[in-house]
Parts: C-alpha cells; sequence; structure tokens
C-alpha cells in the first residue's frame, strides 16, 4: 500500500494518515474485503507512533470504511465517498485562494470557467 | 540444443554415472567383503565401528542424493544457470559430491577388501585427509569452470515493473506484509510444546536428555515463526524487511546499493521451499507463493521477496531511483 504525505500539510499528523489510508482504499490499491498492513507496520514505514496510525484507522472506522476484527487485523469494508477523497484537496484549494484574496464564491466561478 | 538442456543433460548423466560407481564399487567385489564391514576409523586409525553392507550402500546414496538433488533442482530450474555465481556453485557442487562420495565409498571397499572381520580391516589414518583435499581441489577447479561464460542480470519476461514517482513536496512510502497462516500455526504449536516440555522438565526432573527435545521443539517453532509473516516497506531511506510476528531482526538495504526493481510470481516449489532459498546473490525470501518484489543490487545480484502488491513496492523503489539519480 503506497502512503502519500504531504509534506506542507498543517493537519495534525492522525488527519494526514487517515487522508493517505483514504486515498489508498479510493484507488483501489486495497479493495474491500481485503485487509489492510497492520498498524504498527504502517506506523515504522511512516516513522510515526502506532498510536497515531490507531487513532487515524478509527477514524477511518467512524467513517465506516474499514472494520476492525480480533485476530484478522482490519479489512475494508468500502471504498470511500469520492467526496471525501477531494475535501482535503479543496481545502488545499480555498486556502491557496484565501492567500491571493478570492473568496471561496471566486473559486466556484473559476472552477465552472475551467470546466 | 539450448545451452541450459545441455547443461541439464549433461548434469543428469554425471549424477548418474556417479551415483552407479557408488553402488557398483561394494555390489562387484562383495564376495570378498566381511560381513558386517569396517564403517567407522577411531582417531588411531583402527576400525572403531561396523555396519552391514546394505546400510553403507543406502547410506552413501542418500548422502550422494542430498548433496546432489539442491545442485541439480538450480539445474532445471534453470534461471540461475544464466547467474556466473550460481552456475559456478552448481558445478562446484556436483563435481565435489561426485568425487567425493564414490572416493569415500572406495576407500572402505579398500580397506575391507579380503579381510575376515571388520576389526581386521585395514588402518585408515592420512588417506581420508588426501581424499578431502583431492575432491575440494576438483571442486575448485569445477566453480572456476563454472564461472566461465556470461553473466546475465535476469529479469524473466512476465516481470511486471513500473515506476512512480513521488511528486515534489510529497512524502511517499509503501508498506505490504505478508503471511503464511500455516506456518505461524505450526510455528506457534513447536514453541508451545518445548515450553510445555520445558516446564515439565522443571517440575518432575525426568531424564535431562529431554531438555533436547525440548529445546529443538522451541528452535524449530522460533525458526518456524520467523519465517511465517514479514513486513516490507519502501522510504526514501531505502528497503526495509521486518522477520516474524515481533518484526525482528530488520533487514535493511540502502537506496544506494539498488539498481532495479520489478514484480514477478515465484512458488516455494521453484525456489526450493519456504524461507531463505538459494545463494547470496539469486535468493528467494519465500513466506507463500504468488506475488515476489524482486530487487537487483548494483553488483548484479538479486534477492526476491514474497509480499502482497509488490508491483507498487517496485514502482516506488524505482522511482526514487530515478529521483536520485536527477538530483545528484
Amino acid at each position: 500500500m503506497l502512503l502519500k504525505l504531504d509534506l506542507n500539510d498543517p493537519r495534525p499528523l492522525h488527519e494526514q494518515v487517515a487522508t493517505a489510508v483514504r486515498r489508498s482504499i479510493a484507488e483501489a490499491e486495497v479493495r474491500p474485503g481485503e485487509r489492510l498492513p497492520p498498524a504498527r507496520d504502517i506506523a515504522a514505514a511512516l516513522g510515526v507512533n502506532v498510536n497515531t496510525v490507531l487513532r487515524a484507522l478509527r477514524d477511518l472506522r467512524d467513517e465506516g470504511l474499514v472494520e476492525f476484527r480480533r485476530g484478522r487485523g482490519i479489512s475494508v469494508v468500502r471504498a470511500p465517498d469520492p467526496r471525501a477523497v477531494l475535501r482535503p484537496q479543496v481545502r488545499d484549494l480555498l486556502t491557496s485562494a484565501k492567500r491571493y484574496g478570492l473568496e471561496p464564491r471566486d473559486v466556484i466561478t473559476l472552477i465552472e470557467e475551467s470546466s | 540444443m539450448t545451452f541450459r538442456a545441455r547443461f541439464v543433460l549433461a548434469a543428469c548423466a554425471w549424477t548418474l554415472l556417479t551415483a552407479g560407481l557408488v553402488a557398483a564399487l561394494p555390489l562387484a567385489v562383495a564376495h570378498r567383503l566381511p560381513d558386517p564391514v569396517a564403517s567407522h576409523w577411531g582417531t588411531s586409525g583402527r576400525p572403531d565401528d561396523s555396519m552391514s553392507l546394505t546400510a553403507v550402500l543406502v547410506i552413501a546414496l542418500v548422502l550422494f542424493a542430498v548433496l546432489t538433488t539442491p545442485c541439480l533442482g538450480a539445474a532445471i530450474h534453470g534461471v540461475g544457470l544464466r547467474r556466473r555465481p550460481v552456475r559456478a556453485c552448481v558445478v562446484a557442487g556436483l563435481a565435489w559430491a561426485g568425487t567425493f562420495v564414490p572416493g569415500v565409498m572406495a576407500l572402505t571397499v579398500w580397506a575391507n577388501l579380503d579381510v575376515t572381520t571388520w576389526r581386521a580391516a585395514r588402518p585408515l589414518t592420512w588417506q581420508p585427509f588426501a581424499l578431502f583435499a583431492a575432491t575440494f581441489g576438483v571442486g575448485a577447479l569445477a566453480y572456476l569452470l563454472g564461472r566461465r561464460g556470461p553473466d546475465e542480470p535476469v529479469r524473466p519476461s512476465d516481470s511486471r515493473r513500473r515506476v512512480l514517482t513521488p511528486k515534489p513536496g510529497e512524502r511517499v512510502t509503501w508498506v505490504s506484509a505478508a503471511t503464511n497462516g500455516i506456518l505461524l500455526g505450526l510455528g506457534w504449536a513447536f514453541l508451545t510444546v518445548g515450553v510445555v516440555l520445558a516446564l515439565v522438565i522443571v517440575v518432575l526432573r525426568p531424564s535431562p536428555w529431554l531438555w533436547l527435545a525440548a529445546g529443538s521443539f522451541a528452535l524449530t517453532g522460533i525458526a518456524g515463526l520467523a519465517i511465517s509473516t514479514i513486513r516490507v516497506q519502501v522510504t526514501e531511506a531505502g528497503l526495509g524487511i521486518a522477520f516474524g510476528p515481533l518484526r525482528w531482526p530488520v533487514r535493511r538495504v540502502g537506496l544506494t546499493e539498488l539498481d532495479d526493481a520489478w514484480a514477478e510470481r515465484r512458488m516455494p516449489h521453484e525456489v526450493g521451499g519456504w524461507g531463505y532459498r538459494g545463494l547470496p546473490g539469486s535468493a528467494t525470501i519465500m513466506i507463500r507463493g504468488g506475488d515476489c518484489l524482486v530487487i537487483r543490487y548494483r553488483d548484479g545480484g538479486t534477492l526476491g521477496i514474497s509480499v502482497d502488491d509488490a508491483e507498487r513496492g517496485a514502482g516506488l523503489i524505482n522511482g526514487l531511483l530515478a529521483a536520485r539519480t536527477r538530483t545528484s
């Protein structure tokens, strides 16, 4: 499973980890029914604390994407809503827009113009 | 006929010929040998143990089979023959086994020839050492002979290679695992039996020899567990392979040591079983059959690691390698 972390992401680490895992599931790297690598393996690969990863995975469980099964690890239940995957990117876009003094309304116009 | 076919044919012919020699030597002169025959000589050079001729023959043939089967297996599997170190080891192994085992048999027959009882067999002093030296010499010569010829980097046609380059400002890692449930279960079972035996020994104090059994069970269990599950990760630092349920020990391979990576299918029967298989330079860490991540070192050697999702892992290694060449 590929885990992509944005080095400039200001959000708390567990949210970034959740985003990375969510993207992997959305891009069908791990399909529904398949198992995720154990939390401690993800933690070791990312160089973060295992509790951070567990917190991220609990967030994903609350979203209904994964389920925790005793002795069977953590498996994917369903692919996420595309909106949930795009949301962080939209947030990034809005942050950049704000830097240039553009309101969300202006961004919507911009999107409509470019699509 | 291809090189591989000729090689396999020659290897099989040599093996059959020398195996025939091992069997023919004692059978040809069976009527001139005592029964049982002297089969072991002490440090003084006098015979100190005996065996029936049949037992000697069976042991020699089994030893011969144990020594030659891996070499023949590697030759028939074929991929390794294109790699110089593997080919040299196969040739050396066959040459050594094919001279050493008949040599031991010849010495045994000579020592026992025309004596009335095994205790009267001829003493062996310098002869075994001479045999060792001569057969190792033959093996070394064969090794040099096997080194001749090309050393091709191997990448089978059905391999899958891709490149996943991280974007700037993005940190990409790949992590995956492979687990063999049967090995995991067996490992725990053996370890449990070992521990229970140890407790029984401590409490009941039966024969101290039971410690040997307890130790063997526990060690087998630990060895089984070590190769029952694996974690593989690719980061900017390189490749990390962590063994066993404790994810320890960890083997790290720096990115600077790597040259290429790809994914291919490998099965236990192709590489000779489970665990660390093959010779350094063309080895496979086999947890379960199927998808394997294969890395090639800068010195040309390869290492296969059976792990899920290997194609993406290989892609990231290639991407990181490409990014590294661009920046340096």
